[in-house]
């Protein structure tokens, strides 16, 4: 590599969107007086902007370079509760006027509706706490190459591996500004840093594929590259031994991975999109028990470097710590304003989506988990759409390993789990404290009894 | 006036670059030590309008620039983007594009145009609809689809229209422009009866403009959703277990897209990761698949003039009679593979790296019967409908997730059943297709791939198919 001199690193980057976010601010504060000169009784303004890198590494050559530069700027106009948004990626005056051009133009037309507007004007945000999310990291390009080299070649010392699919590290930071017309400004910088690798095995049943990634908001937070390479290889490794399985009905144990999806369709489930809508399997579900009464969920917006922390949800309204689970009863939904009014209820800071949500676990490993099932399937990967947030309806593509004795056996493929989430959910036997804090759902394994499980 | 022309003078209006400013930095582009190297420029808006509780409520707006330099050097790529059309961003995005390489003196390029079949009409599908005829249609597909049954409660009716216009120069010499439209309706409802509530869908689009999108039979399209979402609410437990599968014509072409498409795509074949990696020539599926991708159909999802590296689509055979014939490709893994590009080269915007990627993939019809393809089932299911699906392309395992299913017993379609997830491995499944009907088509125009963050249009098609054996995910065993 050469003409290194003109790359930035993301320290100096990050410093750049310092600069971006006040230009920002002054670009949003036009954008409302000119949604007020449009004629609008009230408007929210969005802006959003990306820097940073991603690089993949395979066969320990660069394989791609590549430099990420996104912006955006979203627009709601309201008029007479009548409203139009747009979005666009020129954030620049001329992109603002375009916009609210545009906003204008279709909102005249949009029918009113009675519940549509900003949130209320008492519950904007206004102690905004720094929560450490933004973490410049001086590493230079060559220093990123180097450790996706190592995380590769760490992978590639195993002997089980045939190819390697490649290593991939980025590194990001952006500002965003969030404004509306009760005068509500704030803005926000954050910074995020990746490392992963994936490898090929050669298997008995063909070619086995498995990654591992480690992410951060601060690239020293991130496992060592060594450690990620390594532990693709053992991952793969674990995977060679296999087997087949009997269908029927069996407790499952969900790695954190997997696990995470699970109480993502849960998190759906409490939206106050499909609550309105009557397409939830959690609807009218406030203050029944939904969980086994040991578990609780907490969403907390205020965990320091968290990938689900903010001071404010995008209309603006002071997010909180509060219980969504206590003791297996369902305390509180996820709404916006908008939901909110449609149901009756309050915002719960939930536009834009959810904040960190803190799973409860028990004293035990993984391993001790998988010895209380006794027998059963350990699911390491899922695939497909299979979820019917309508009535609960589950049904996905699964590999893992097969559990006999408490014990790990052997890994198999090409199965699906199947049953009803109302029902998986009540049937969770343990909960375990190998908690992953890659994702804003931070959860252990659990494992869920009497999940049918098919087979060729 | 020629579409390169057109497109010059739409995207360079307020700006400092021209054709031949991109000309000449293509010309700098090719004095560095690459193998190849591209200027793709994109410009786009998309109006969308969403009627709930019987009101035009929502609509958005949103617009799209940018410019993208990409540079390869054997098999290292550079990649940088900018959302404006000056010179300056330009400038700046060569030089980090190129960073991979080392530059010297310009090197003059012959530019030729592609050129193309018209496939559909270069133009924006709603830029002369008044709004309230847009709201009117809405209403009455509104009106239509809540008198059809009191059991419909919710009705969500979602009208999008796009326009995209794109540039792209190269080093090889290729120049090429494209305005390209997509249209897309959707009916979602949801349905109560006894305290249970389901949903069902329906929805048509393509590369075609509004007179166009007026012709489709609406209260068939409503009927399809309100139908799925009431039978779903009768739906029986699905069983659980290896069973016969039979697949209903159009959509259910999810099964190809994942199960043989995206192992042949180029990349993954180049780099060895594909369940499919070195196997052209060799029997992967029964004699009576066919299988082919072809962008150039008139007006469909998938259909692209040219790709995003601008070679012009074509019909690509990809299975013939069984018998593996070739993978699709992009300019680079073509390259690396030493073949000729396959018209597959597509990227989601200016600021993603271009792939091989499907665009309209099926199967050709084969000569049974549907009728005889049921009646041949003892015990087995029917799937006509999809919700989607998912390939790991290195094992060949993949799923797809039937929205709508029932049981076939003693050779007739019997009782509906719940959405199930039908699992299976690609290479293995295809060998077991036994029964192949008359009846291919595409599916409606609703098909949207994912592949490495990057989602495109696309469309799928089979004919009623029998699969002698698949694992059937449901909870009945």
């Amino acid at each position: 590599m050469n003409a290194k001199s003109q790359q930035l690193t993301l320290a100096q980057l990050a410093e750049q969107q310092t600069i971006t976010a006040s230009k920002y601010q002054e670009l949003v504060k036009e954008g409302l007086l000119m949604a007020q000169r449009a004629g609008a009784d009230a408007a929210e303004v969005w802006c959003h902007n990306t820097v940073g890198n991603s690089i993949e590494v395979r066969n320990q050559e660069l394989e791609t370079l590549e430099f990420n530069q996104d912006s955006s700027l979203s627009l709601t106009l309201y008029f007479n509760q009548s409203k139009g948004s747009v979005s666009i990626n020129d954030v620049t005056k001329s992109g603002i006027e375009k916009g609210v051009k545009a906003a204008s133009d279709i909102a005249r037309f949009t029918q009113a509706d009675k519940y549509a507007g900003l949130a209320p004007k008492d519950r904007m945000a206004t102690d905004i706490k720094d929560l450490d999310l933004c973490h410049p990291s001086s590493m230079s390009i060559e220093d990123s190459i180097e450790q996706a080299k190592i995380a590769e070649g760490a992978a590639l010392e195993s002997s089980i591996i045939k190819q390697s699919e490649g290593a991939n590290i980025y590194g990001h930071c952006s500002a965003s500004i969030c404004a509306n017309s009760h005068g509500f400004m704030a803005h926000k910088l954050t910074s995020r840093y990746s490392l992963s690798t994936t490898m090929i095995a050669d298997s008995d049943s063909g070619m086995l594929k498995e990654a591992y990634y480690s992410v951060g908001r601060d690239y020293a937070d991130l496992e060592s590259a060594q450690s990620i390479g390594a532990e693709v290889s053992n991952r793969l490794q674990r995977r060679l031994h296999q087997g087949s399985i009997k269908a029927g009905k069996y407790p499952v144990v969900f790695t954190p991975e997997t696990a995470r999806t699970i109480w993502g369709h849960l998190l759906s489930a409490l939206k106050g999109g499909a609550l309105y809508q009557k397409s939830s399997f959690m609807l009218d579900k406030k203050d029944q028990k939904v969980l086994p009464s040991t578990v609780q969920i907490v969403e907390d917006p205020f965990i320091l470097k968290g990938f689900g922390s903010g001071c404010y949800d995008s209309e603006g309204v002071a997010t909180y710590k509060r219980d969504i689970v206590s003791d297996g009863i369902l305390k509180d939904y996820f709404l916006s304003s908008y939901s909110a009014k449609r149901l009756g209820l309050e915002s719960t800071a939930s536009a834009g989506g959810i904040h960190n949500i803190l799973v409860s676990h028990d004293e035990i490993s993984q391993a001790e988990l998988i010895k209380k099932v006794g027998t059963g399937l350990l699911v390491t990967e899922l695939m497909g759409q299979g979820v019917n947030i309508v009535t609960g309806n589950y049904s996905r593509g699964a590999s893992g390993f097969w559990i006999e004795n408490g014990e790990i056996k052997y890994f198999v493929q090409e199965i699906t789990i199947a049953g009803n989430l109302n029902d998986m959910l009540l049937n969770i036997i343990g909960l375990a404290n190998d908690i992953d804090h890659r994702s804003s759902i931070i959860t252990g394994s659990m494992a869920i009894d009497n999940l049918t499980v098919a087979s060729q | 006036m020629n579409l390169l022309n057109q497109v010059e003078s739409q995207l360079f209006q307020e700006s400092d670059l021209s054709l031949d400013y991109l000309r000449q930095s293509i010309e700098r582009l090719n004095s560095y030590q690459l193998d190849y190297s591209d200027i793709y420029l994109q410009q786009g808006s998309m109006e969308y309008w969403q009627l709930e509780d019987g009101l035009v409520k929502d609509s958005s707006f949103n617009l799209v620039k940018g410019l993208g330099v990409r540079s390869i050097l054997g098999d290292k790529t550079g990649f940088a983007y900018a959302n404006a059309f000056e010179q300056q961003e330009l400038t700046n995005a060569i030089k980090a594009a190129t960073s991979i390489s080392k530059a010297g003196q310009n090197k003059q390029v012959s530019f030729k145009t592609s050129v193309s079949e018209n496939i559909f009409q270069h133009a924006s599908p709603m830029a002369d609809v008044r709004q309230s005829e847009k709201i009117n249609l809405l209403q009455d597909i509104d009106k239509l689809t809540r008198s059809l049954d009191e059991k419909v409660n919710q009705v969500i009716i979602g009208l999008s229209a796009a326009d995209e216009s794109i540039l792209v120069l190269a080093t090889d010499g290729v120049q090429a422009a494209d305005i390209r439209p997509m249209i897309r309706l959707n009916i979602t409802v949801v349905v109560e009866s006894e305290g249970k509530r389901e949903r069902g869908s329906a929805g048509i689009g393509g590369r075609y403009l509004w007179p166009e999108l007026l012709d489709a039979d609406f209260s068939d399209l409503a009927k399809q959703a309100v139908e799925q979402a009431i039978r779903n609410l009768d739906a029986q437990e699905a069983p659980a277990g290896s069973m016969p599968v039979v697949l209903g014509n159009g959509w259910s072409g999810v099964l190809l897209h994942e199960a043989v498409g995206h192992g042949l795509e180029g990349d993954f074949n180049r780099k060895g990761s594909s369940a499919y990696s070195n196997k052209v020539g060799q029997k992967v599926a029964s004699d009576l698949c066919t299988v082919v991708d072809d962008g150039s159909i008139k007006n469909m999802r998938g259909s692209l003039a040219v790709d995003d590296e601008g070679t012009p689509t074509k019909s690509n055979v990809l299975i013939e009679k069984g018998i593996l014939k070739g993978y699709m490709q992009d300019k680079h893994n073509a390259r690396l593979m030493g073949v000729e590009p396959t018209g597959n080269g597509r990227r989601e915007s200016y600021a993603h790296l271009p792939m091989p990627r499907m665009t309209n993939t099926f199967m050709l019809s084969g000569s049974s019967e549907k009728e005889e393809i049921i009646q041949s089932v003892k015990k087995g299911i029917y799937a006509p409908n999809f919700a989607g699906g998912q390939v790991d392309i290195t094992s060949g395992n993949f799923v797809f997730s039937a929205s709508e299913a029932y049981l076939i017993e003693d050779g007739k379609i019997t009782a509906p059943i719940k959405g199930a997830t039908l699992i299976g491995n690609g290479p293995k499944v295809l060998q077991k297709v036994s029964m192949v009907a008359n009846d291919s088509c595409l599916d409606p125009g609703i098909g949207v791939c994912g592949k490495a963050g990057q989602s495109v249009p696309v469309s799928v098609g089979q004919p009623t198919m029998k699969i002698d054996e698949l694992t059937v995910g449901g909870t009945k065993n």
